[in-house]
């Protein structure tokens, strides 16, 4: 008897977790998410990312509960969706995507400083992605051809090879990687950091 | 909701069968369809940017893109690229009415309801809290970071990350202690955020 309370104790804490994980996920995107949008930044998304991830990674590490981040995103993006008062499709998936892919690489390499990593990296790095993916959703496969017919045109013009493209490529996609691993290193400290700080109250208590 | 999902395959389902031989009577037959089940959808095209998209993916690759072969006021052209990218350019059209047709008739409270259908254990009351802690969550986060020293945090990462981690660890410690409250006398879901 004891136990059941115990287990719907804990089970409710660690939903209370994801609530509150996700609430600040949500609250971030409506209003640094905004302002951000508003001032038209450059890499305004791969900047949401990286606080997302130190949310979501943050928040993860104090629930065992498998798609905890998963639970988190959808907070998030429907926190999102409410503030707007209308259904955007855009920003909603582009939130559970990465939620998706965080809970994945966590799932994989656990929740050490690697998944971490990982997790943060990956998160940011699909920011790059998610525009191509939305395009080729709208335009087809079509549009992947036209840029690809282009890049080649203006490199011609510059003097340029396939291998300069493929290393410039490759360089925006390891800026973006590197930032999101940095806030996932991030993240994995927070949370320590969290976890000495909670002991120390729940001693004091 | 059936029959709005019914209308959006129709529209992905035209999008798909769009082909230069049938773009003449199938584009403006799914044009006058989706807009007669819901001309709101048309206000995503008042984008400007949305429109000089259009612009760049049609025009600057026929331009200057490949064998030009044909000629328009003097401008030569690639009018095989051209062709192509317009019914490219019509199917994006025909997918983004019908998308926003979509969306403009779920409501966010179906989105939710669609959610917690989903295999995400109670995610029905994971966001009903979430929803009831945000406003205090605001002003406690809010206020708390107003009070970093943003320029001497940057410098110094980890007079950041024990500050954050105290507030991270303060926040737990005050809904965790909610949460049992609420399991231990049976009341209902609130968290307590501390100030």
């Amino acid at each position: 008897m004891q136990e059941t309370a115990s287990a719907k104790g804990s089970a409710h804490e660690e939903q209370v977790i994801i609530a509150l994980f996700g609430a600040l996920w949500g609250l971030m995107e409506i209003t640094l998410g905004t302002l951000l949008k508003g001032t038209r930044l450059p890499f305004s998304g791969a900047i949401l990312a990286c606080l997302a991830a130190v949310i979501a990674l943050t928040g993860r590490s104090f629930v065992q509960r498998r798609g905890a981040i998963l639970m988190m995103g959808g907070v998030a993006a429907l926190i999102k969706i409410f503030s707007v008062g209308t259904v955007i499709a855009g920003p909603f998936f582009a939130i559970l995507i990465e939620a998706a892919i965080a809970e994945s690489l966590v799932l994989a390499f656990g929740l050490g400083r690697t998944g971490c990593l990982l997790a943060g990296a990956g998160m940011t790095t699909y920011t790059v992605f998610h525009p191509l993916l939305t395009q080729g959703l709208f335009f087809g496969g079509r549009i992947y051809e036209v840029y690809w017919a282009t890049a080649r045109q203006v490199g011609e013009w510059l003097g340029l090879e396939v291998v300069h493209l493929a290393l410039f490529i490759a360089l925006y996609l390891g800026a973006h990687a590197l930032t999101g691993a940095l806030a996932g290193w991030f993240a994995w400290a927070v949370a320590r950091v969290a976890r000495m700080e909670l002991e120390k109250l729940e001693r004091s208590a | 909701m059936k029959r709005s999902l019914l209308y959006l395959l129709l529209g992905l389902g035209a999008a798909l069968l769009l082909r230069e031989s049938n773009q003449l009577y199938l584009f403006p037959a799914a044009l006058l369809l989706l807009t007669l089940i819901d001309p709101r959808a048309w206000r995503i095209f008042r984008r400007w940017k949305l429109w000089l998209f259009f612009f760049f993916v049609v025009a600057i690759p026929v331009l200057f893109v490949g064998t030009r072969d044909a000629l328009w006021l003097t401008i030569p052209y690639n009018s095989r690229m051209l062709a192509l990218n317009l019914v490219m350019v019509q199917r994006s059209i025909i997918i983004m009415l019908a998308i926003r047709m979509f969306t403009n008739r779920l409501s966010p409270e179906a989105l939710s309801r669609g959610l917690a259908r989903l295999r995400l254990q109670q995610f029905d009351e994971v966001f009903g809290l979430a929803r009831t802690m945000l406003p205090e969550l605001q002003e406690t986060v809010g206020a708390e970071l107003k009070g970093v020293e943003w320029r001497k945090a940057l410098r110094r990462p980890s007079g950041l990350i024990a500050q954050l981690g105290a507030l991270v660890a303060r926040i737990l410690f005050t809904a965790r202690g909610g949460a049992v409250r609420n399991i231990t006398d049976g009341s209902d879901h609130s968290a307590g955020i501390p100030r």
